[in-house]
């Protein structure tokens, strides 16, 4: 976690030598400039998220994808954001960058302070000056996320390019050794390489040379290695562990596989329709869940530890629909404890034994009637 | 259960179908795909999906077939039942030779056997309803009159959980879930012996993973069905199998009942793969040891010689690089009693302790000889 450092753990790269072309049109903007150039702290926490509401305005009327979520991340943490389909992780990373959609999506509420600046009152420009220097991206699939018609070597020096101010060759350089670096053999001889001349764990490795280019504070990993193998899956998940230490990356890993967050995450969110339905570290949540959902996910989940053909248990039901959702608990229509209160009101994310441990369900605050 | 079959032809049969025996039997199955390369498209080479595997499948058994993508566990499947052609080998179904059966003949045994595919999206077609999707099977065997089949696809419905009023009602309208219990329907229409699943979860979201499995044994109970449940998720197959058999580049490289394969693997690629399975829970993931493999897959155009395995494979490192492993092929061979590995140090890799990390939560296994292994090391 040596954060402070201002030095880039990379060769190649005179951050000072950057161009301070970055023009101000905002006054976070202003501040944002004078700290682009190093990758000391600038806020206690790394990320804070309050309240963060993102809707999609439909033909069919406004869909709640991300309803008034809030939460922190510390400088080379690693969170985990967990949940089905459309439970609104990915739109949840999306909004952290304002990448969603627009229209029909639109960042409604809340706000997003990354290193103690207030991102959704930064310019589109500005924005893309943050984004590509200080967030790396890593997206599920490495084939539409990379430029078909480009070679990878262009594709990784770009970046440095744009965002470090590096002439051509000194990006080469610095595109080889992250190339290296991710463990691509023979790096050099691929720079000219094309993504379809990678295989699928390749190019997730080309994705996270990509993403860490500018040395980035945090990377979004979005279901990182869902279209992966299992043991390219334990390779590129090693890789995202070892490259987070080495440069106190802070990561926020979005998956559906809450054996990759148990594996990788200090910390795990978990989601269902559109909200943080618990929050804590790994161990209390996967433990000591406090929340039906969360436990019923866990209960669902085959385990390699299992004797034969026990009835795995279910949850019942489909998620919600998030048109316009009613005010209720998002999950008493699925789940077994439900009672009238749960029907009329919605809980609130309240405190739980564990450190930071909370959960939003009436049944299990403090006298309800779930033991 | 039975409104159907009376007017259903009898199925081919042969001295052979006397409902004894494995039902399935594949013998030394080869399935390559040629490439044709070059100006005069000549036959530069083969792509080897399944190279030289042999395993029975006995009545009322589940068999899984794990392994990761291009190893050729899907190719395998649908080469039991005849959805691609062998080029070499011999598959037989209840004692029937499915590549010497003439057409008719093929038709008539195929209603015995079905198939699960992965995709609920693609495997439906989007511009037929539910009732015709399910009904289309019936039609094509010629099983029951109209009426009958409108009778047989609502109790279809209702035998996979779907209310029986959907039945006008298109793919489309479905959730991923429901339309892989309209794909289980469609496969039961004829009432086969034997189901080809292959990775009927793998697209669905977890908790709707757990209805469908739920599904899948419950009908293998009622029906006594015998499955061939293909899968990448190693406790998927653990859950629901009997055998399990392992898949490596388009070699059967280990089998073995799943308490044997998980408390002690006899192979190293098993072992790999067990160790590179996420773990759902916090402190075994913490203190587990990873094998982690390096490298991709070869290529199975050009497979190495020798073991297969041996250009990724950790325990060939451990031990010196033995040149046996490059120059010699090792069979499938049985170290334990009902458990056959494919390598030739098994009896070390049945010692070793890697890819075990699962353990401490571990019944004991019945077989006695797989506690062993585990402790030492």
């Amino acid at each position: 976690m040596a954060v402070s450092d201002p030095e880039t753990p990379l060769a190649g790269t005179e951050v000072s030598d950057l161009p301070d072309s970055i023009e101000v049109e905002t006054e976070e903007g202003r501040r944002l400039a004078e700290q682009l150039a190093d990758r000391s702290r600038h806020a206690r926490k790394l990320l804070e998220v309050r309240n963060l509401s993102t809707q999609f305005f439909t033909r069919d009327g406004v869909v709640h994808a991300v309803d008034e979520v809030s939460f922190d991340v510390d400088y080379g943490e690693t969170l985990g954001l967990v949940g089905e389909s459309g439970c609104g992780k990915s739109v949840t990373a999306l909004s952290l960058v304002r990448l969603v959609p627009d229209p029909p999506g639109q960042i409604t509420e809340g706000q997003i302070i990354f290193d103690g600046i207030d991102i959704l009152k930064l310019s589109r420009s500005e924005m893309r000056r943050l984004r590509g220097r200080k967030i790396g991206f890593i997206f599920q699939d490495p084939m539409t996320s990379l430029n078909p018609t480009l070679p990878v070597g262009f594709q990784i020096s770009e970046s440095a390019r744009t965002h470090l101010g590096l002439s051509r060759n000194a990006a080469g350089d610095r595109a080889v050794e992250l190339l290296s670096k991710v463990g691509i053999p023979r790096a050099r001889d691929r720079m000219g390489d094309y993504p379809h001349q990678f295989s699928g764990g390749m190019r997730q490795r080309v994705m996270i040379a990509i993403a860490l280019a500018c040395d980035p504070m945090l990377l979004l990993a979005d279901e990182p290695t869902t279209a992966l193998d299992v043991t390219i899956q334990a390779q590129i998940l090693d890789l995202i562990r070892s490259l987070s230490e080495e440069f106190g990356t802070a990561v926020i890993l979005i998956t559906h596989d809450l054996g990759i967050a148990a594996g990788m995450c200090r910390r795990v969110n978990v989601m269902y329709a559109g909200r943080i339905v618990e929050t804590g570290i790994v161990d209390d949540v996967f433990e000591n869940s406090r929340h039906p959902y969360a436990w019923g996910l866990l209960d669902s989940l085959p385990r390699i530890t299992d004797v034969r053909a026990s009835r795995l248990r279910t949850i019942e039901g489909l998620p919600p629909d998030l048109l316009d959702p009613a005010v209720e608990c998002r999950f008493s229509p699925r789940c077994r404890y439900a009672q009238d209160r749960c029907r009329t009101e919605e809980p609130e994310l309240t405190e739980r034994p564990g450190e930071g441990h909370q959960a939003r369900c009436f049944g299990t605050e403090p006298g309800g009637w779930i033991p | 259960m039975d409104p159907v079959t009376a007017t259903s032809t009898a199925p081919a049969s042969t001295a052979e179908t006397n409902g004894t025996g494995p039902l399935v039997r594949a013998d030394n199955i080869r399935v390559y795909f040629p490439i044709f390369s070059g100006l005069l498209q000549r036959r530069t080479g083969d792509v080897r999906a399944v190279d030289d595997i042999s395993f029975d499948i006995q009545r009322g058994e589940t068999l899984g077939l794990v392994g990761e993508s291009g190893c050729g566990k899907s190719t395998t499947g649908r080469a039991l039942i005849r959805l691609r052609n062998l080029s070499g080998g011999k598959v037989l179904f209840d004692g029937l030779d499915l590549m010497s059966l003439s057409r008719e003949e093929l038709r008539l045994t195929r209603r015995r056997m079905q198939i699960i595919f992965q995709d609920p999206y693609s495997s439906l077609n989007p511009r037929m309803t539910v009732n015709s999707i399910i009904s289309e099977p019936l039609d094509t065997h010629n099983l029951g009159s109209k009426s009958a089949r409108q009778e047989r696809v609502a109790e279809l419905l209702q035998l996979v959980g779907l209310n029986p009023n959907y039945r006008n009602r298109y793919p489309h309208e479905f959730s991923g879930g429901q339309r892989q219990r309209i794909g289980v329907a469609r496969a039961l229409a004829v009432e086969p012996e034997f189901i080809v699943c292959d990775e009927p979860i793998s697209a669905l979201d977890v908790s709707i993973q757990a209805q469908v499995l739920n599904l899948l044994v419950e009908l293998r109970e009622r029906f006594g069905l015998t499955y061939l449940f293909i899968a990448h998720d190693l406790s998927v197959v653990r859950h629901i199998s009997d055998r399990v058999g392992v898949m490596y580049l388009g070699k059967l490289v280990e089998v073995a009942p799943p308490d044997l394969l998980y408390a002690g693997p006899g192979h190293p690629y098993t072992r790999a793969l067990l160790s590179a399975v996420p773990i759902p829970d916090p402190k075994t993931e913490r203190k587990r040891k990873r094998v982690i493999l390096t490298g991709d897959v070869p290529s199975p155009v050009n497979p190495p010689p020798g073991c297969r395995f041996h250009t990724r494979c950790w325990l060939y490192e451990r031990l010196g690089r033995p040149e046996v492993c490059r120059t010699e092929e090792p069979p499938l061979r049985e170290v334990q009693p009902t458990h056959q590995a494919a390598c030739h140090f098994a009896e070390d890799a049945l010692r070793s302790d890697v890819g075990v990390a699962h353990l401490d939560e571990i019944p004991e296994p019945t077989g006695g000889a797989a506690a062993a292994p585990a402790a030492t090391t």
